[in-house]
């Protein structure tokens, strides 16, 4: 492999020069522009590409963004080069999702970077605008039932032309947005951060000249290329297969994707997912795009350069009117929050089961993160200065995955966006007249597994009365996952616990503060605007990490750390981890709990417990699958923990497998009846009963089989 | 009294200067470290001068009036984890703020951006302070009317039972305590009924500032430390009082001014990196008896790189500041660490033949291959020393012996064979790599924030950073650089040039326009405070000069700005208005063109009062300038690269300790002093100033 052409050391200088230079732009973008998803959270990106639009080089943020904004400077270029032209200092806005864009609320500006009088590339920030003049404020919308009401949306703008802004294109935007002057500072910031990006380039190219400078682009290109290539050939070749029901505004939808890789590609295959729906998290084919990257990245690519190299592997399969890629006038701002944040998830998923059949990287399989953002606007009047709008940055604080060496870090961010984080709440109390009454994290919320899932967090609020006109304000959700769990766990870890919403009506403090949202009497509104009064509260908790591996097979001390540390309940530990614990010394009783252990794994297999073998003291060999699953030489699937077969050759091991099916426990919605048809399937070793995989499915679906067709030679 | 002491201790090192008021000279020396008990290498470093000065310990010490110290215990302490026990009472409903870390933010603040990229290998730090050591108490109100629902009874059970399971000191942070101090002083009151003797700190004193998770870590921080660096300045001050002393110790704050032991041992998180703060300080005295105010100080040894940034003679204040991964919230001066060092491991990709500088570090044991201290990999000292820039009788003090060959063997076998190049090619290109890397650092760190290198002046200290400044600098655009007599021991001579400094601040947004009598009452009060504490420093008031800022901000946008102002009473419509117009300066300044949102209105959010006592101190001794002709330091003559040049050549090597005041050296040439080795280019012309500095001009 021998993909860089430059030498290697002009190489390295252009190429820390080209890291530099989306370093110093996002710097720019954050110190200008004053919304807190920006400055407080990090809900941004910035990238350069290719005069052909190829990206060249993501900076962190939000790296669904990174591959979907290339195909908007793709289609820019396509589209407007000779009418009305890109020329030197002209900057263009894109946020049509049915072009390119993610939702129309995440503006693209993209600069064309024009060197020594020839075009180089381009470079392309986006921020979450303060408002793009939809039916909602802020740019997500509930209400939404098309994109004719979702705002502002071009396919391509020219915003500055020849390094002037376009007056009557700048007014006519703000024209129709509800707070101009942020939109306007927004605008501003993108605007600094790629003036900063094109000033460095251009020294960049004088001082090494264009084709060296294109030519090291191209290489780091190729070098990400080949290097995928050569990992994903170090994988085994297989097809995973992977499916998440998603709950919101009434409607359950589906998306399902089968991942396929042979030698060194890979495809994602959405067939089979649900209709567009007429609520606006749908997502746009580029938006699936972007979403089935934005966690391999990180996955798969963490010492690549994150460009256009990795996208070359990959191929993309999802059907039209699909939730995956819905056809126009499907509304789709909520996407972001919605399916693209499902595509993450079972991108997530497949991508681990295969590193778990890696033997060179099993060590890299983590269950989902923060499987279900939990987004929240706040807006009304103040009586100090007038109309507010704001929004709540509690869903960034995130909560870990478990993977296969180490717990879930708990309220420990996401895999889309690796430097994501909440505000403190004196700055959304200094923001909006409101009052937070707890920020706390969630006992048993992180997945339960081998390792565990990292926790969330709960918190409550009310209004300040006194600086609130008419004793009230709004509050918007458009929140998804509180039926079903959507932070999914792996190789038998559970996933971690629902989103919940609590509106308590004439509320008291005290009592709020003091019990869990469980024990709140609230309406469990999740969709929608509606007025939080003088003495109500609102409760939101969000879904913590999934689990990894089957929880009585976790260390019984660490589980006894957990409840000491209010990360598991004392219930939790004796049902789901099979650990008895002496509430006196506070110690692990070690004797109970191997007889706890043993009871579990006698019930799971519906055996005496006589029958339950011990762990095997002798490494089961042959291909891995994951954590506990082997394909012997013979073509046999045995387990791992106990060494006993659990399908001969030619047979599927979950048709052998011992299954359980159950209605998903109460805690993952109000009723039993809303969750109607929906079930929790666990596959358990047939002879020891550890557990072996875990589905969240409706009756009605086929069972997921993975088929691994071979693994590479060691 | 005659000797004014500075002292600043580093992991390595311990740095003294100490300069007399009869003659105005000035003794340097320097120490390795002694730990755990840090006093012994004060007492060794001391026998040097006092050996210099030909007197005893106990004659030097006991004639000295000041004792100024800065000193990286605080640092050492949590690098080591050998921290006090401490509880935390908060605001019910926000006891995990600290454990939380907002969210993600504590997984991945402090990282590098390739460490960023691996979310998978990312970890948060142990937390301060665990959940059974940390209390809630309720609150009511909101914003600036916070009260603290709790009775009085309910406080003293809480702090008992702290104290009970065994907390040490104890942290208060009440959400809004920055503008509603009385619930935290509430408690106060009552840890001080209570057991008068606990270390107790506030977060509305020690850190007046929004945002509950960074105030909530200092002060669990502070509360952590402040056993510790007590015990630390006792036992320092008691060595010293046993060998004679008898003047007033001073600590060295990274506010940039030193506080009286007493005072310092309270807020010791104001301890943390005041060493490096020191070293900028001594720069810019450099550069105040050039005249210069702006100035770049640049310190690069074997393990780190550190830079800070002089404008107007007055240094910006950090933001989101951090230790060890560690959040805290204190007005600390600005240091910026760059990944890159003389131990910067130098590695070559097998697959692609692409070099990479870092970030892995052979540290300084065994430190670079030429240490000949069983180092194996190739380091950016390897391969200055490869270039021939190197002198053996220099090298660390001409107590270890340089081994080329074992530089020339790491770096052919790491670097220039897998590069496929022949070493002496390799070697200069791979140096043209590392300053190419230094320079865009350096630009992020000076020409984002909105100065242009072309008007300021470079100090370069550091044992390594001699070797690379004339290439960097020139490649940012600056045109002068100064080597400083003083280079090696520059934070000791920060501590003798530093005054005694109070600061303190309020934090109260207000939405302009503010009214004249308004602003009386946020100033007032911190003026008459300083006033008070300089005072009970014995500072008579014609010795004492205080200064005035306000950190502003655009409504609606986070970052804010600190503006100095030119008065501190009296203020009338015009003050408003220069203020305004001095902000909206800064801040273009700071943040670029067109980043200020002006219609959004205009806020002042905390109102800050500095008040220094100023230290008596000698008039340096400055010497006369003489002969341009450096001929008579000139040591010898050897092969090294010539970067600007691009050959190996035959150039002169002087040595910095006998070149004489007014002696103008051409390069390409070579300096040698015991702390640095100074590279010329062929374009550069150095000359050494009557202060024994070598100013370099860049062509």
């Amino acid at each position: 492999m021998r993909s860089v052409t430059v030498d290697g050391i002009t190489f390295e200088m252009i190429r820390h020069k080209l890291h530099m230079v989306t370093a110093e732009a996002l710097e720019a973008l954050k110190n200008v522009s004053g919304t807190p998803s920006t400055s407080e959270s990090l809900d941004v990106m910035v990238a350069l590409y290719d005069r052909n639009g190829n990206l060249m080089l993501g900076g962190v943020g939000f790296s669904h963004h990174i591959t979907s904004a290339a195909q908007a400077v793709k289609h820019l270029i396509n589209q407007y080069c000779d009418d009305p032209g890109i020329e030197e200092d002209d900057a263009y806005l894109v946020n049509d999702p049915y072009t390119a864009a993610l939702h129309a609320p995440d503006l693209y500006m993209i600069s064309p970077i024009v060197a020594a009088g020839d075009l180089f590339g381009f470079v392309a920030n986006f921020v979450h605008v303060t408002d793009i003049g939809a039916v909602d404020p802020g740019g997500f919308c509930p209400t939404a039932r098309s994109s004719y009401e979702e705002g502002f949306q071009t396919p391509g703008l020219r915003l500055v032309k020849g390094g002037v802004l376009v007056r009557d294109v700048l007014d006519t935007l703000l024209n129709m947005v509800r707070e101009p002057g942020m939109v306007q500072l927004d605008l501003r910031s993108q605007l600094a951060a790629n003036h900063v990006a094109k000033n460095r380039i251009k020294e960049l190219v004088r001082e090494f000249g264009a084709e060296i400078v294109s030519q090291v682009a191209d290489d780091l290109m190729n070098q990400s290329e080949e290097r995928l290539k050569a990992r994903l050939k170090e994988m085994p070749d297989g097809t995973w297969r992977t499916r998440q029901h998603v709950d919101a505004a009434g409607h359950l939808a589906t998306v399902e994707l089968t991942m396929t890789k042979r030698e060194d590609s890979l495809t994602y295959d959405f067939t089979g997912s649900s209709p567009q729906l007429p609520i606006g998290i749908n997502c746009t084919y580029w938006a699936a795009w972007g979403a089935m990257f934005a966690p391999l990245f990180p996955q798969l690519c963490w010492d690549l350069t994150w460009n256009d190299g990795i996208t070359r592997p990959v191929r993309m399969i999802a059907p039209e009117g699909t939730i995956v890629n819905c056809t126009r006038p499907a509304p789709t701002s909520v996407a972001t929050v919605g399916i693209v944040q499902v595509i993450n998830n079972l991108s997530t998923v497949s991508l681990s089961k295969m590193l778990g059949a890696s033997d060179r990287y099993h060590d890299r399989a983590t269950a989902v993160w923060y499987g279900s953002h939990a987004s929240v606007r706040v807006f009304g009047t103040t009586i100090e200065s007038g109309y507010f709008l704001s929004s709540l940055t509690d869903t960034f604080a995130g909560a870990g995955g478990a993977s296969a060496a180490r717990d879930g870090i708990d309220l420990g961010g996401e895999l889309p966006n690796v430097v994501s984080r909440w505000g403190n709440v004196e700055r959304h109390e200094s923001m909006a007249p409101m009052r937070y009454l707890y920020r706390r994290a969630v006992p048993d919320s992180g997945g339960p597994g081998r390792f565990r899932g990292g926790v969330s967090h709960e918190y409550a609020f009310t209004i300040d009365a006194t600086n609130t006109e008419d004793d009230a304000f709004n509050v918007m959700l458009f929140g998804k996952g509180v039926r079903v769990p959507m932070s999914i766990g792996i190789f038998g870890g559970y996933p971690g616990c629902t989103v919940r919403y609590s509106t308590v009506r004439e509320a008291r403090t005290q009592q709020v503060a003091s019990a869990p949202i469980e024990a709140t009497e609230g309406e469990k509104t999740s969709w929608g605007t509606f007025i939080l009064g003088a003495s109500d509260a609102q409760i939101i908790r969000q879904g913590g990490g999934g689990g990894y591996g089957d929880p009585i097979d976790r260390d019984p001390e660490a589980v006894m750390a957990d409840v000491l540390s209010g990360a598991v309940s004392v219930g939790a530990a004796r049902d789901t981890y099979g650990v008895q614990l002496d509430a006196e010394t506070r110690r692990v009783d070690r004797a109970g709990t191997a007889d706890r252990r043993r009871q579990i794994r006698a019930e799971r297999c519906g055996v005496n417990v006589a029958a339950i073998p011990k762990r095997t003291s002798t490494a089961v060999g042959g291909s891995r699958i994951g954590e506990y699953l082997r394909v012997a030489p013979s073509g046999e699937t045995l387990c791992a923990w106990c060494g006993s077969s659990i399908a001969p050759k030619g047979e599927r091991w979950k048709d052998r497998a011992q299954a359980r099916r159950s209605k998903l426990g109460d805690d993952s919605a109000g009723s039993a009846s809303e969750n109607e048809g929906l079930e929790l399937r666990e596959f358990f070793c047939s002879t020891c009963g550890t557990l072996l995989d875990c589905e969240i499915a409706l009756e009605s679906d086929p069972v997921l089989n993975d088929d691994i067709v071979r693994w590479p030679k060691r | 009294m005659s000797y004014a002491i500075g002292i600043d201790i580093g992991g390595t090192c311990t740095d003294c200067a100490v300069v007399s008021d009869r003659t105005g000279q000035v003794s340097l020396a320097k120490t390795l470290s002694t730990p755990p008990d840090f006093s012994a290498g004060i007492v060794d470093v001391l026998g040097l001068i006092a050996e210099d000065l030909e007197i005893s310990l106990q004659a030097l010490l006991s004639d000295t009036a000041l004792f100024l110290h800065s000193t990286s215990v605080a640092e050492n302490a949590i690098v080591d984890g050998t921290l006090a026990s401490a509880g935390l009472i908060t605001t019910s409903g926000f006891e995990e703020t600290l454990w939380a870390t907002r969210g993600g933010y504590g997984r991945w603040s402090g990282l590098t951006e390739l460490e960023k990229r691996d979310p998978l290998q990312t970890q948060k730090p142990p937390v301060l302070i665990p959940r059974e050591l940390i209390r809630g108490l309720p609150r009511s109100g909101t914003k600036g009317d916070q009260r603290l629902e709790a009775s009085d009874e309910d406080i003293d059970r809480t702090i008992k039972e702290l104290l009970q399971q065994g907390a040490e000191s104890i942290a208060v942070c009440l959400l809004w305590s920055f503008l509603s101090p009385e619930g935290e002083l509430r408690i106060r009151q009552a840890i001080e009924r209570h057991s008068p003797d606990t270390f107790a700190t506030l977060s509305h004193e020690i850190a007046p500032t929004l945002g509950e998770y960074e105030r909530t870590s200092t002060v669990a921080l502070n509360a952590r430390l402040g056993p510790v660096v007590a015990r630390y300045l006792d036992n320092l001050l008691g060595r010293l009082r046993a060998n004679g002393f008898r003047g007033s110790l001073l600590v060295m704050q990274a506010h940039g001014g030193l506080l009286p032991l007493s005072e310092a041992a309270r807020r010791p998180v104001g301890m943390i990196e005041s060493g490096p703060v020191s070293g900028v300080l001594g720069s810019r005295d450099v550069g105040r008896q050039l005249g210069i105010n702006n100035l770049i100080a640049a310190d690069m040894g074997g393990t780190t790189f550190k830079l800070g940034v002089v404008r107007e003679g007055r240094i910006e204040y950090e933001r989101e500041s951090m230790v060890m991964r560690y959040h805290y919230s204190f007005p600390k001066l600005d240091v910026e660490s760059l990944g890159l060092a003389g131990g910067s491991i130098i590695a070559v990709d097998r697959d692609t033949g692409v070099p990479s500088i870092g970030p892995r570090s052979a540290g300084s044991s065994p430190g670079p291959a030429c240490y000949g201290l069983g180092g194996t990999h190739a380091t950016v000292t390897d391969v200055d020393a490869i270039l021939g820039y190197m002198n053996p009788e220099f090298f660390l003090g001409g107590k270890k012996s340089l081994k080329t060959s074992a530089a020339r063997d790491a770096f052919q076998e790491h670097v220039a064979n897998p590069l496929g190049m022949p070493l002496d090619e390799a070697a200069p290109r791979i140096y043209g790599l590392v300053n190419s890397i230094i320079a865009d650092m350096m630009h992020k760190a000076t020409v984002q924030r909105g100065l242009d290198p072309r008007c300021y002046t470079l100090v370069s200290i550091g044992g390594t950073a001699g070797m690379h400044v004339t290439s960097y600098a020139s490649m940012v655009g600056i045109e002068k650089v100064i080597v400083p007599h003083s280079a090696s021991v520059q934070s000791a001579l920060g501590l003798i040039s530093s005054n005694v400094v109070y600061e303190v601040q309020t934090t109260r947004p207000v939405r302009l326009p503010i009214s004249s009598a308004e602003l009386d009452g946020l100033f007032s009060p911190l003026v008459d405070r300083v006033g008070g504490l300089l005072e009970n420093a014995g500072f008579e008031a014609d010795r004492t000069s205080t200064s005035g800022m306000i950190d502003m901000r655009y409504s609606r946008q986070t970052h804010s700005v600190t503006v100095p102002i030119g008065r501190l009473s009296g203020f009338d419509e015009s003050f408003v208005e220069n203020t305004v117009h001095r902000f909206e300066r800064l801040y273009q300044e700071r943040f670029g063109q067109g980043s200020g949102y002006r219609d959004a209105g205009i806020e002042m959010v905390a109102f800050r009062v500095r008040g220094a006592g100023l230290i008596d101190r000698p008039q340096r001794r400055v010497r006369p300038l003489g002969d341009t002709d450096p001929g008579p330091a000139l040591m010898e003559r050897r092969r090294a690269w010539v970067p600007d040049r691009r050959i190996f050549e035959e150039v002169p090597g002087y040595t910095f300790d006998s070149l004489q005041p007014g002696n103008v050296i051409a390069g390409p040439a070579i300096v040698w002093s015991p702390s640095t080795t100074v590279v010329l280019r062929a374009a550069d012309a150095a000359r050494m100033d009557e202060n024994t500095n070598l100013v370099i001009d860049m062509r």
